[in-house]
């Protein structure tokens, strides 16, 4: 078996179920079990160990990725317990009297990563929001400046957000002109964009929602070939358009929700997008409401807006290309799934069963977000936050701290209106790297300062009936079951196993594990070593 | 021990590689190209001045360029209509401020520029633009971040400061750093070459008096063990060779290696403690958190990482200047854009002053730049929309004070360059509808800059402005657009 087979079923890939002590008769690891993985890592948060167990045969993989793409799952107790116990009054039952804060709105969002069978849905729930994203800082500031009781302003804009998360939820692998008209009909996106003032009777209405609405919404500035798709005259044309969108700001009764004003709204003809070769037309003619409807069909269906799109869900499971170097088959085949809407289920199913997708598995390769690494590390250790009581709200509260201030990706605040970076090289460096560590090692040791030194004691007691004089081969495998319960293969072990009996630093000349010599302090510190390994610090989502 | 291996990278990548068999990497091994091999196997480095230190202002949004270098009524008599709700006044409260021997003014925001101004040091370079902007954020700041423009399929992701650290002797660990949330842009690598550390942890928190080395470094000069352990197992981790060489894997190696290297160099070089200077970093004087807060605390931070490393180039950013509502408040020398000038202007301010008062006057340049300008006439929230040309601020060693790009008939001693067009003919511009036109390319002020402050050669073999700036060497004095403004002496 060559090293990079050992390689890419390392730490992630997890084998079958075997005897924690007859490691000699763990059957080698499976094709459908390294595409199990690679579909959990790039359609999930990364692999849970109890659904990966489940996987027996190349049928369990295919039913697992069709059950995503259903995604229709009942939402388990732990997670509905989880959020309820974020807040007294939870959100559904009065908009303007519940206690969230923007903690707790982190804290939800990342409830449902963890904790959701639906994972799909839940990653593209995160994709839609950082495509339309919003921030709820400028929500905020928004209402504290028109009302006077900053309170029910403050729940009210944290409302409003949580809503349009609910709805992207719900519509995630529905169809794009859906999630569009969601995003232009959400009081967050008008507010945070700017079309709160746009009256017709002004000459200069704001152009900052228009502008985001082609440029990162729909079609991006330049075709595949470079051509421009749109000008500042389209921007002016559209930006007179989009006027009357503005929101409820009675302050007596306003539970942040939206008003089409169209006393306030340009009814001339638009006419714009002709540099592209499809124009859009909207007449006169028509009640606002079906202006701005027929304007989010036209977007929908746009042959740049499907592009875009499509482009930005390639990249965003499949593999970090320079715009020349998106592979033209699997693109065009999810292009030719988008249909008038942009049914979102097709595309991704067209996506994920390609060949390609597939078949270049170990070659595509991604870098984790902030909110995918520190997941993912949670799913697969079943540890730390899987472990707590579920109403406990405490370690929850410390990985989304972790992703928004730390590492950083500021869910809900993101200030640009780009979202957060789907770009790989945007995801490391080398204050990153150092954050990238810390987690593991938060879920390792269970504490939340990093330890500077780990006593002998507490590893042993993580580990069971083994001791610091056990030999490597018994401590490889109860550090395995700490890990991976029953989920490792005889080449995980032999791995493990070389860690212990090798320098945690790389140096050569070190004792053996079984050397009378090794002191405690080197057992200890490969002991530590093993750990992180095992944490799966490589980011790379086909390690 | 520790700290020799954490000095020499070579070393420790030598150790690895000698023990590859017996160490815990199994599934890295093989070959591949060492992100540290363009740092240390460049043979023919150029010999950029080893004293000559930049630090770049990135100001995020696009920052408004008519109320930052304002043309006064000698030089424009179409400012104050066309400008309208945001016209600053010439006299009373709020004026704009007069710079001596200019037509032009500066906003009020900018008191402390304008000292620098007046004593030689400041210059305002107007009308600074992509000719080809589309005025989308994201893609004028790649743009100007990598120092290539073009269709999206021609932009590159590797930052020209990236590429200037390569022409500085002796390749340092850190030849340059950005400070910043993020890693920016500027100082983003290919993925062959990870050379840039961001440093936002040198400083913890920025409040009260803990603005302590985060890494509080030991009177052995070792770092703690947290660091130590965490570098050394990183190294173990990634710090070897493989069969795929991939963005992906490259990046997260050549982060790790970095970290490593980073945290070393700074071991060795950094005083410890490092004791928060207020009085040479003071908060602005309208304590506006949280930008001003921080802008101060990374400024301290670049300010000892360039004294005491090898660090050439060092980079800032302040966001908040997409003012598409409430530019101003009440009255236009009010709001959030005057803050955020108040912050810029305070910053390098105090930052030209901090390398006076440390012997270096001779050694630094401070620059602010910005994506692109604003629109000219105010839309219905108070705010400007994107526009494409505006103005850069130059402050420190070899600055000719004057403003550029805006001379006519009146002109006076500190007025140079091209001439200015009334705002109110900018505005109907067809290419250019709503917005400052552009008189000069960007990248004509990094070229000066890296002509005059870094001795780079125009064009030719090894490191040049041609290669920092890719293909703009030869089209330097071609056509005015592409004109030095000669704002270095």
């Amino acid at each position: 078996m060559n090293q990079h087979r050992l390689a890419t079923r390392a730490v992630f890939v997890l084998s079958t179920l075997v005897a924690t002590t007859a490691i000699a008769q763990i059957p080698p690891i499976q094709d459908y079990q390294v595409q199990a993985g690679h579909m959990m890592r790039r359609l999930a948060f990364g692999p849970k160990a109890s659904e990966y167990a489940a996987i027996s045969s190349q049928t369990d993989v295919d039913q697992w990725v069709l059950t995503q793409l259903a995604g229709n799952q009942a939402v388990p107790a732990d997670l509905t317990n989880l959020v309820a116990a974020l807040a007294t009054i939870p959100p559904s039952s009065n908009p303007r009297v519940h206690d969230w804060t923007i903690t707790e709105l982190r804290q939800y969002a990342v409830a449902w990563a963890l904790f959701s069978p639906n994972q799909l849905r839940e990653k593209l729930t995160v994709f839609w929001s950082q495509h339309f994203n919003t921030s709820q800082g400028r929500v905020d500031n928004f209402y504290k400046n028109k009302w006077t009781n900053d309170a029910i302003a403050a729940d009210v804009a944290v409302t409003t957000c949580w809503k349009q998360y609910e709805d992207f939820r719900a519509n995630a692998l529905g169809t794009f002109k859906d999630l569009l008209s969601i995003s232009m009909n959400s009081s967050p996106m008008r507010i945070y964009l700017h079309t709160t003032a746009n009256h017709k009777s002004n000459p200069e209405p704001n152009e900052d929602y228009s502008r985001e609405l082609l440029e990162l919404h729909s079609l991006s500035p330049e075709s595949a070939t470079g051509a421009k798709n749109y000008d500042q005259t389209d921007i002016q044309k559209l930006a007179r358009f989009m006027t009357g969108l503005f929101v409820d700001e009675n302050e007596n009764s306003s539970t942040g929700g939206i008003l089409n004003d169209a006393n306030a709204h340009d009814f001339a003809q638009l006419d714009i997008l002709s540099l592209t070769g499809t124009p859009i037309s909207i007449p006169s003619n028509l009640t606002m409401n079906a202006r701005l409807d027929l304007l989010v069909t036209e977007l929908a269906k746009h042959p740049e807006t499907i592009d875009h799109v499509c482009r930005r869900l390639l990249r965003f499971f499949a593999h970090d290309w320079e715009p020349s170097q998106v592979p033209t088959a699997i693109l065009n085949a999810m292009k030719a799934q988008w249909g008038l809407s942009g049914d979102i289920t097709a595309v991704v199913q067209a996506m994920v069963t390609h060949p390609k997708f597939n078949n270049n598995a170990r070659l595509w390769k991604l870098i984790k977000t902030p909110l995918e690494s520190e997941v993912s590390i949670q799913r697969m250790f079943d540890k730390a936050i899987y472990a707590a009581n579920s109403t406990s709200t405490s370690a929850l509260l410390q990985l989304s701290n972790r992703i928004s201030n730390a590492m950083p990706q500021q869910m809900f605040t993101f200030p640009s209106p780009d979202g957060y970076s789907i770009v790989s090289t945007e995801q490391t460096d080398v204050d990153m790297a150092l954050q990238r560590l810390i987690g593991p090692t938060l879920v390792y040791t269970g504490n939340q300062n990093l330890p500077s030194t780990l006593s002998v004691a507490d590893l042993f007691s993580l580990l069971g009936n083994v001791t610091i004089n056990s030999t490597a081969g018994d401590i490889a495998t109860a550090t395995l079951m700490l890990f991976y319960q029953n989920h490792w293969d005889v080449g995980n072990h032999a791995d493990c196993v070389d860690i212990l009996n090798s320098n945690p630093d790389g140096s050569s000349g070190g004792p053996l594990w079984s050397d009378v010599n090794i002191t405690i302090n080197e057992k200890r510190d490969r002991l530590e070593f093993l750990a992180y390994f095992l944490a799966g610090l490589t980011q790379n989502h086909t390690k | 021990m520790l700290k020799e291996r954490l000095m020499d990278p070579i070393n420790r990548r030598s150790l690895l590689k000698g023990s590859a068999l017996a160490a815990p990497v199994f599934f890295l091994r093989g070959l591949r190209s060492s992100p540290l091999s363009r740092v240390f196997g460049n043979a023919c480095a150029p010999t950029a001045p080893t004293n000559r230190k930049l630090v770049v202002f990135f100001l995020r949004g696009g920052c408004d360029g008519v109320n930052l270098a304002i043309p006064g009524p000698n030089l424009d008599s179409t400012y104050t209509a066309t400008r309208g709700a945001l016209a600053l006044p010439f006299s009373g409260s709020g004026r704009a401020i007069a710079l001596t021997g200019s037509n032009f003014f500066v906003h009020p925001s900018l008191l402390k520029l304008r000292t620098s101004f007046e004593a030689g040091r400041a210059a305002f370079l107007h009308r600074i633009g992509n000719a080809t902007s589309d005025r989308s954020h994201f893609k004028e700041m790649q743009i100007y971040e990598t120092g290539k423009p073009g269709t999206t399929l021609d932009l590159i992701r590797e930052g020209w400061a990236t590429r200037l650290a390569l022409a500085f002797q002796n390749q340092p660990v850190i030849g340059g750093a950005s400070f910043s949330k993020k890693l920016q842009q500027l100082f983003r690598a290919t993925p062959t070459s990870f050379l840039m550390p961001n440093l936002k942890t040198v400083y913890g928190d920025v409040n009260g008096a803990s603005r302590d080395l985060v890494f509080a470094i030991d009177s052995s000069g070792a770092p703690p063990p947290e660091i130590s352990n965490l570098s050394n197992r990183w190294a173990s981790h990634f710090g070897t060779t493989s069969t795929v060489d991939t963005v992906a894997d490259t990046l997260v190696r050549g982060s790790g290696d970095k970290l490593f290297d980073v945290i070393g160099d700074l071991a060795t070089n950094l005083p410890n403690p490092i004791i928060h200077d207020e009085a040479a970093f003071p908060v602005d004087p309208n304590n506006i958190p949280p930008q001003g807060t921080e802008m101060m605390a990374n400024l301290e931070s670049a300010m000892h990482v360039l004294k005491h490393t090898d660090c050439q180039v060092a980079g800032l950013e302040l966001g908040g200047f997409d003012t598409h509502q409430n530019h101003y408040s009440g009255l236009p020398h009010e709001g959030a854009y005057a803050n955020l000038l108040t912050i810029v202007s305070h910053a390098m301010y105090h930052a030209d002053q901090w390398a006076i008062s440390n012997d270096a006057g001779n050694e630094y340049l401070f620059l602010a730049i910005t994506e692109f300008g604003r629109t000219i006439a105010p839309n219905s929230t108070a705010g400007l929309d994107h526009g494409v040309g505006s103005c850069f601020i130059a402050v420190g060693h070899g600055v000719k004070s004057g403003v550029y790009n805006g001379t006519n008939s009146t002109s006076k001693p500190k007025d140079f360059g091209q001439a200015w067009d009334p705002i109110a003919s900018q505005v109907n511009d067809p290419t250019y509808p709503d917005a400052l036109t552009p008189k000069s390319d960007f990248r004509v002020v990094f070229a000066e800059i890296l002509e005059k402050h870094f001795n780079l050669p125009r064009v030719g073999a090894g490191v040049t402005v041609d290669s920092v700036l890719p293909g703009y060497g030869g089209t330097i004095g071609t056509t005015p657009f592409d004109s030095l403004l000669d704002f270095l002496v």
